[in-house]
């Protein structure tokens, strides 16, 4: 293949104002959607726009005749393995498959477990209010009940400490209380962990209803949930950092800060230490 | 030429949960995808992640194509949006990737002379260029694409894409002329 020279055309002054450059770049990169008839006209016409057509032309001939790139062996190889292992290890599956494995009686239970969070914290209301009494630096008491609330869980962060009983909303999409055990690892491994829990939390926000299915799913109030204050928890997930237990919580993303969509849409994960539900960063 | 059920049809048999059909559609795209995010991310490690992610994405939301673009084109949305989403975490960390001017030459590119010689010369003068400018001259110039198509991939209007493609183009050539000369300063001389 022979490469064509690079171009060594400066940058000229075409102004945008006078020139319809979008013709002529369009008519550079010889796009079959434009009048031709009226980009020749109009290149032949004005010497400016002549000089810009054979810049833009060049730099695209250039870019056009770059070699392809393709994957290596190895590369190929490589892919395949860590795409099969990646659909196989978290179970990513269809989702008519995963509508069709979910079963009736999940709901119920969901609806059962959430019921009785709200009666254990009933119950250990009074406690609270005795404890914090004389404790001015104690280890603050946390715990959260749960209560259906349109098509998701609400949940009521409880947190007494010195003296002080706090309740606090917290949000939860169906689902959420659903918390998902994994494996763990070093900080790379959790931070896979978590990529895939974004992604499932997007799929579930697409699909509109609670789809997961997986075995070792625990229903329960999760630890530290108050920690999330008022973000709204999508997906909660256990795993372990260097052998320490943590908890994931993937919540909704807040207003994108650069404008664009795809940042809008796109959850974060929230890390604690179960053990003091202290905000882990892994960098 | 591509033989064997279209993308449309393969992509309906892996929402129903084939996973063949997902590996058919993977090899007959994976080059053109690994393709363009190498050219996008500039280095062979974050194009393998993208890649990977790329695929994986679709496999997860191939319930969500509409046949309003082609699959490929779909496929090159997702590429592109998850090489943007890389490059923002990239962003946010010091890099470990290697410079992209010491990535090896493309052991299959058709000359290797012409790979070794010009390559790190298209990547470099790509890497000058703003995300948004990189993937429009990539899939318009780079892959063929039309400019609808293009527009399709990035959902943005063709005008947008028309004018970052002759910006993008402009902001090279100058680029470009810099590293034939060698000099790495701004050329002083008329051309």
């Amino acid at each position: 293949m022979t490469m064509p020279q690079n171009p060594r055309h400066r940058p000229g002054d075409l102004d945008h104002r006078l020139h319809d450059v979008d013709l002529v770049a369009a008519y550079a990169g010889e796009d079959p959607g434009i009048d031709r008839d009226a980009a020749a006209a109009l290149v032949e016409a004005c010497p400016e726009c002549r000089s810009e057509f054979a810049l833009q032309r060049d730099v695209a001939t250039w870019m056009s005749a770059a070699p392809a790139a393709t994957l290596s062996d190895d590369e190929r190889t490589l892919l395949h393995d860590r795409i099969g292992s990646a659909i196989t290890q978290t179970n990513v599956v269809s989702l008519t498959e995963r509508r069709s494995r979910r079963q009736p009686g999940q709901i119920l239970f969901r609806i059962a477990s959430a019921a009785a969070a709200v009666a254990v914290v009933a119950g250990l209301g009074g406690v609270f209010g005795n404890v914090g009494g004389d404790s001015d630096g104690g280890e603050a008491f946390q715990t959260v009940s749960a209560e259906l609330a349109g098509g998701g869980e609400q949940a009521l962060a409880t947190t007494a400490a010195a003296g002080e009983t706090t309740t606090t909303a917290l949000a939860f999409a169906a689902g959420a209380m659903e918390r998902t055990m994994l494996a763990g690892g070093d900080a790379e491994v959790v931070e896979r962990e978590i990529e895939e829990l974004i992604a499932q939390a997007l799929d579930e926000a697409t699909a509109g209803a609670p789809e997961d299915a997986q075995a070792d799913a625990v229903n329960a109030i999760p630890p530290c949930a108050g920690a999330v204050e008022d973000r709204e928890v999508l997906l909660t997930a256990e795993s372990a950092l260097d052998g320490e237990p943590i908890i994931v919580f993937v919540v909704a993303g807040e207003e994108p800060a650069d404008g664009t969509a795809s940042s809008a849409e796109t959850p974060e994960a929230l890390v604690f230490k179960i053990a003091d539900c202290s905000a882990v960063d892994l960098g | 030429m591509t033989t064997g059920p279209d993308d449309a049809a393969l992509l309906v048999r892996v929402v129903e949960g084939d996973h063949d059909a997902f590996t058919v559609l993977m090899r007959r795209h994976e080059d053109r995808v690994f393709s363009v995010c190498l050219r996008i991310m500039g280095n062979r490690t974050s194009a393998l992640d993208a890649t990977q992610e790329t695929f994986l994405t679709l496999y997860r939301k191939a319930n969500q194509y509409r046949a309003t673009a082609a699959v490929g084109t779909w496929l090159y949305r997702i590429a592109v949006n998850t090489c943007y989403d890389l490059l923002r975490k990239e962003r946010r960390r010091p890099s470990e990737a290697m410079p992209s001017y010491l990535d090896p030459a493309d052991p299959h590119a058709e000359d290797r002379y012409t790979s070794i010689e010009l390559r790190p010369t298209v990547e470099a003068a790509l890497a000058t260029l703003t995300p948004d400018f990189r993937a429009v001259v990539i899939l318009s110039d780079v892959e063929g694409m039309s400019l609808p198509e293009v527009a399709n991939a990035l959902e943005v209007p063709v005008g947008t894409v028309k004018s970052r493609l002759f910006r993008a183009r402009r902001q090279l050539a100058g680029v470009l002329g810099n590293l034939s000369d060698g000099s790495g300063h701004q050329n002083g001389t008329d051309p």
